[in-house]
């Protein structure tokens, strides 16, 4: 087994090495040998990408089960700061295998020092994204991290230059890129089949500001400290740790940027995608009360002004684009509305942008694995769509309007504000 | 003129006073809504008082979370006070810092250090550089903190006294050192961590070599590349080669 792991990362080395030379671009072998890939649906031990599982909390349940579904995939180890999480991570991984191989970590850098794993998902709260993606890029490891990639902007400027220098492949768990509706809502406003889009509207909610709590007792086996890891000191207490879709430690703008991260980690991303500017990004941020609207939102220099939570939508869809040709509304669940009507319907041309978005976000990163070309929600990609929310963020909190220079990644006149592109972090926890 | 403006300080640091000593109570109160509004209350009065052109405002505020800092709060209204230091704080604050970082709680002393850490004046750094050279740290955590600290201000000249920590055998302090000298990039320091590679593996030697790898040196690139070196610090080594080779082109 040992033996064949290695010809099997031997292998994604070279690739990783190829990728490199070619200034980290796409350039590298794009098919496997058929020979290389088992038979009968059998996958040869070799050719199996193992993992390492980081974060067992609500997010982590469908990676789980998908990835301990399939034949192509073994994961060799599971971490969470929780011990009774992590024991029953471990225990479903060694029943479903029929041993008991399965590594079970309290810290993550236990999964880092394992040359037989080549890749993670890392599906921690928002804090922790980008200690351990970086750790495990620099391991040698791919990377598959839940949205938003990071905490501050600062840092995610780290990941993302560290992935390209290690010739890494990494996913951002921004799967509406790779969900039908969103990808043809995103190739319609390509082609201009709306004309000029002017205004967008992103629903993303509120959560209710994050509480002062009581202190409680730390639960056995429960290791807050490393919870808590680069983020303030707060005693204890369950409701600041929970997972939870509508508050938990969701609600704190120590380990996030609320809503602004939570939604807009989508949605900003879906605009991102359908304006063309996955590498740069909007250049002024406003909070609530700035214009008539009464909305929070931001604009891109040149380009449509992008309004959240406004309240008269007009297909009542989780993202609407509007241009001056027509609209479009889309959303999960196959939402997909369009005015004129029968906009939605029309086939692309052959002459039309064809983004071929893939349809399995987990497929993806799998097959960017192997190959070495980008996933379609690249580090980059995903840095960018995160430095959206997070400009949010401090406009928000700040009460205030914020320039910004997609550029350089500076914020323009405003000391203040340019502080909240890092965030200090708590001994002994460093980048 | 000159009164107009004296003036306006004095009413902004008497509407700070007044703001701040009002909220300092409330961010303990019992009702925690009560102490929760006060918590976002101050955040707000620090917002506003750090926009730019309001440099008066700011230190006024400032200077009043110091005064109430000095009247031995409870630790969780210092930590608050402290961490929107760490927001707006400029030199004004640092004596204040320097003395809360010595409290006898250590997350309000970490709060301490970390407010130093992103503070913007020399004295911050000189006053982080001292504490380190005292060697007072009471634990490990403390003294990686400490270090830590220096490194993400990037603090000139700090290499020297860094340096020797980078062969500790405690893994926080090892840990902080290297990241540290890494962001540091300064000769004396790049020499210490290509030093230690020779002694480590593992972990270790990955944090080492990311460390060397963000110095940007070709030498340092020339020495990674090197056959008996992982595929990924291979890669990373050959891409740095090429960016510095091409920057050299270039000019």
């Amino acid at each position: 087994m040992t033996k064949k792991k290695v010809s099997s990362i031997s292998r994604r080395s070279m690739l990783r090495s190829s990728a490199v030379g070619a200034t980290a671009a796409v350039a590298a072998p794009t098919i496997i040998p058929a020979s290389a890939m088992g038979f009968g649906g059998f996958t040869a031990p070799s050719e199996r990408i193992t993992f390492g599982m980081v974060g067992f909390g609500k997010m982590m349940k469908g990676h789980f089960s998908n990835m301990l579904g399939r034949k192509e995939v073994q994961i060799l180890a599971v971490c969470d700061v929780d011990k009774k999480k992590r024991e029953q991570a471990r225990d479903r991984v060694n029943a479903t295998y029929g041993d008991k191989g399965c590594g079970c970590y309290n810290e993550h850098e236990k999964i880092m020092e394992r040359g037989d794993i080549d890749a993670c998902f890392v599906v921690t709260p928002d804090h922790w994204h980008v200690p351990i993606s970086l750790d495990a890029v620099r391991s040698g490891k791919d990377v598959y991290v839940e949205k938003p990639m990071s905490l501050t902007i600062k840092e995610g400027r780290i990941l993302s230059d560290a992935v390209r220098r290690y010739g890494a492949v990494l996913q951002v768990g921004s799967q509406q890129r790779s969900e039908y509706s969103f990808g043809k809502a995103v190739e319609m406003v390509r082609n201009g089949w709306i004309g000029n889009v002017h205004t967008i509207y992103a629903n993303l909610g509120r959560f209710p500001d994050g509480k002062a709590l009581p202190e409680e007792s730390i639960p056995e086996g429960f290791d807050y400290d490393r919870w808590l890891g680069p983020t303030p000191w707060y005693p204890y207490n369950y409701k600041r740790v929970e997972g939870n879709y509508s508050g938990g430690w969701r609600s704190y703008w120590e380990y996030g940027s609320r809503k602004n991260g939570d939604w807009g980690a989508h949605h900003f991303d879906i605009i991102q995608f359908a304006l063309g500017m996955d590498h740069s990004g909007p250049g002024f941020f406003f909070p609530r009360g700035y214009d008539e609207s009464g909305c929070q939102g931001y604009k891109y220099d040149d380009g449509p002004i992008v309004y959240r939570d406004y309240p008269k939508r007009k297909f009542n869809s989780m993202i609407e684009f509007y241009g001056d040709k027509g609209a479009i509304g889309v959303g999960r669940g196959g939402d997909l509305k369009s005015d004129p009507a029968e906009l939605k319907n029309r086939p692309l041309s052959p002459s039309d942008v064809h983004l071929r978005a893939t349809t399995s976000h987990h497929n993806n990163f799998l097959d960017s694995i192997r190959t070495r070309k980008r996933t379609i929600a690249d580090v980059e990609i995903g840095h960018r769509t995160a430095s959206i929310c997070h400009l949010s963020a401090i406009s928000e909190r700040l009460n205030r309007t914020i320039k910004w220079d997609p550029a350089t990644e500076q914020i323009i006149g405003d000391a203040q504000a340019s502080k909240w592109l890092d965030r200090p972090r708590r001994a002994p926890y460093t980048l | 003129m000159t009164k107009k403006i004296l003036l306006s300080i004095l009413f902004a640091a008497s509407m700070a006073q007044a703001s701040i000593q009002e909220l300092v109570p409330k961010l303990s109160a019992a009702n925690l809504e009560v102490q929760t509004q006060a918590q976002l209350d101050l955040l707000a009065a620090c917002s506003n008082a750090g926009r730019p052109g309001a440099e008066d405002e700011r230190k006024s505020i400032c200077l009043e979370m110091c005064s109430a800092l000095k009247k031995s709060p409870p630790p969780a209204v210092a930590s608050q006070l402290l961490r929107n230091l760490q927001r707006i704080g400029g030199a004004e604050s640092v004596p204040t810092l320097v003395t809360m970082y010595g409290s006898s709680d250590p997350h309000v002393a970490d709060d301490a250090r970390q407010a130093l850490a992103v503070n913007p004046s020399p004295e911050a750094g000189q006053a982080l550089t001292a504490q380190l050279k005292m060697r007072k740290a009471r634990s490990a955590r403390e003294t990686a903190g400490l270090i830590e600290a220096l490194g993400e201000r990037k603090e000139a000249g700090a290499s020297q006294l860094v340096a020797p920590y980078a062969g500790s055998p405690d893994l926080l302090v090892f840990n902080a050192a290297v990241k540290a000298l890494g962001r540091l990039n300064e000769d004396e320091g790049i020499r210490a961590l290509a030093t230690q590679r020779a002694k480590e593996t593992g972990f270790r030697l990955t944090q080492l070599n990311a460390a060397l790898l963000q110095s940007g040196r070709e030498n340092v690139f020339e020495m990674l590349y090197a056959p008996s070196e992982s595929s990924e610090v291979q890669a990373s080594a050959l891409l740095g080669l090429l960016l510095v080779q091409d920057a050299a082109e270039q000019k």
